[in-house]
């Protein structure tokens, strides 16, 4: 087992939003409402779920851009909540985020040298010719070539841009990578090189990946572990080999099955849900997917389950199975 | 016509009810009560839950699979023979794409009119189609059946693409993606001869000379490839 690199413990994250004039207390959106969740060096935890969910919270609050209501995570042993100033510098150095969208995350009037110097800049980590080799080298590593450094983002295609943002994720070496649906903006055929690459690199630097999608197909490809998320809660978390094969949580189960295979003679047991995801404002009471829960008993409404261990050593948030 | 954005295709000042009714009062001649008790008909027809309140309801009201229905309910209100869906399930969550899939194919059955789905997602054509046309460039490059053409892509960029799609893996070891290589080119800078031939890994001196017609092969299996000529 490798040694855990991200360990989130009880983790929340409220927005507030106001409703109305004359609305007396802020009503809260729930987006990320306790959640634990550890991440081994060198592994990928997939994260999946439905928009809305949470996901791309969770991530933003690992990199500290939102400062969570409750809860702790620790990075390499510290708790990265405390850190200000130089250390949450460093600790940015060591966690960096590859965005989905490649149109909207690089900045359209500065040339690419620029754009992926930035982090080195910024951190004081190299300045003239050695930045400039530093760029021409991380252009190299994901596919670019170092004369396109003079360009500007418009230039380049959706693929190329993805890989743009994907060199200045590496910029400054860092352990962690959170790529927040970092293909599904792309093309299918686009997408399997990008996928690729993230793969490529991964074992070349050892890099450990958080990998935010709902792409159940792709997060089956690239993860080691996955965890599926439902209005700000993890309902399973378990290694990809065995939720794949063996959901148990039905919430899990019904989300696999509705994916659909490129197999036209796949004999399949679909498990339609009822009705849509409620919202993450007031969720429901108890376990939030009781109301949309074909197998729920009268405890389901009335008691949050907990994630506990199951005999195939997957964890399960769910009182029936 | 179902379009891809159910959040934008819907007029968000008008009730869904009279959104339908004028589609039906456009082209049926019928009183405007009429035209309601058929809207809220549809609405029943697509799986709405209590359609008469909810043909009184704005969109906004509703959600992404909701205002799909609705789309679908007013594409379906005048008995089309053919109707045109545009990406219809790729604005919408997984377990909601479940169930307008399903949806969709229950009304063929129940209403008899022929679907046109376009979509670039091949597990959603294969769970609803019969045939399947591949586009590349503004050409069919491939037609047939949808069991010939997931068990035997004949065209190099079918081929392509269904290597370039994770697999189920099972307990498996991680096989590498076959990307197809290159980027799609500009429809304003196509190639001479086919229009795949820069990005084909079985290109030949006749792809840069003259584009392929489409052949049969047999059944229905057609293809716009010098391979097979």
């Amino acid at each position: 087992m490798n040694e855990q690199i991200l360990i989130i413990e009880r983790l929340k994250k409220y927005y507030p939003m106001r409703r109305g004039l004359f609305a007396q207390e802020p009503v809260l959106v729930k987006a990320v409402d306790g959640v634990d969740l550890t991440i081994r060096k060198g592994e990928t935890l997939g994260l999946v779920g439905e928009s809305g969910c949470g996901k791309s919270t969770l991530g933003r609050l690992i990199l500290r851009l939102e400062v969570p209501d409750e809860g702790e995570i620790q990075f390499e042993g510290e708790n990265i909540l405390d850190l200000e100033g130089d250390q949450l510098r460093r600790l940015r150095r060591n966690i960096q985020i590859i965005f989905q969208d490649p149109y909207s995350s690089l900045n359209p009037r500065k040339k690419v040298d620029f754009i992926i110097g930035e982090p080195l800049t910024i951190h004081g980590l190299a300045r003239g010719k050695e930045l400039e080799g530093r760029v021409i080298e991380l252009m190299k590593v994901v596919g670019l070539r170092g004369e396109q450094r003079f360009l500007y983002p418009h230039q380049f295609s959706g693929g190329q841009r993805q890989r743009i943002g994907i060199a200045r994720a590496l910029a400054l070496q860092p352990k962690l990578i959170i790529a927040d649906e970092p293909v599904s903006s792309l093309d299918v055929s686009i997408q399997a090189q990008i996928v690729n690459l993230l793969l490529d690199l991964q074992s070349e630097f050892s890099l450990t990946y958080l990998f935010i999608s709902h792409d159940l197909n792709l997060i089956e490809y690239v993860a080691d572990w996955v965890a599926v998320m439902y209005l700000g809660k993890i309902m399973e978390w378990a290694k990809q080999e065995v939720i794949y094969e063996n959901p148990i949580h039905p919430y899990s189960e019904a989300l696999f099955s509705a994916a659909p295979t490129v197999d036209p003679l796949a004999k399949r047991q679909r498990i339609l849900l009822e009705g849509d995801v409620p919202s993450p404002i007031n969720p429901p009471s108890g376990c939030r997917f009781h109301t949309r829960c074909p197998l729920r008993v009268d405890v389901c409404d009335k008691k949050e389950p907990p994630l506990l261990e199951r005999p195939n050593g997957s964890l399960v948030a769910c009182h029936v199975r | 016509m179902i379009f891809q954005e159910p959040m934008t295709s819907l007029n968000p000042v008008l009730k869904v009810g009279d959104q339908i009714s004028e589609a039906i009062q456009l082209h049926q001649k019928v009183s405007k009560k009429e035209a309601w008790d058929r809207s809220v008909e549809m609405l029943r027809l697509v799986g709405i839950p209590s359609p008469e309140s909810r043909a009184d309801e704005y969109p906004h009201q509703m959600s992404g699979g909701m205002r799909q229905r609705v789309m679908i309910a007013m594409a379906l209100s005048c008995h089309p023979k053919l109707m045109i869906a545009d990406e219809p399930t790729t604005a919408l969550d997984v377990t909601i794409q479940a169930q307008i899939l399903d949806l969709i194919k229950r009304l063929k059955e129940q209403v008899g009119s022929a679907i046109l789905l376009i979509t670039h997602n091949l597990g959603v054509v294969a769970e609803v189609a019969q045939y399947v046309g591949v586009m590349y460039a503004g050409y069919i490059v491939e037609y047939a059946d949808v069991v010939s053409l997931f068990k035997g892509p004949r065209h190099p960029y079918t081929v392509g693409l269904f290597q370039s799609i994770p697999k189920k893996r099972g307990t498996g070891k991680r096989e590498r993606l076959q990307a197809i290589p290159g980027l799609v080119p500009e429809l304003l800078e196509l190639p001479k001869g086919c229009k795949f031939q820069d990005r084909c890994s079985r290109v030949f001196q006749r792809c840069g000379e003259e584009a392929p017609h489409l052949v049969r092969l047999n059944g229905n299996h057609q293809v716009r490839c010098w391979l097979y000529e």
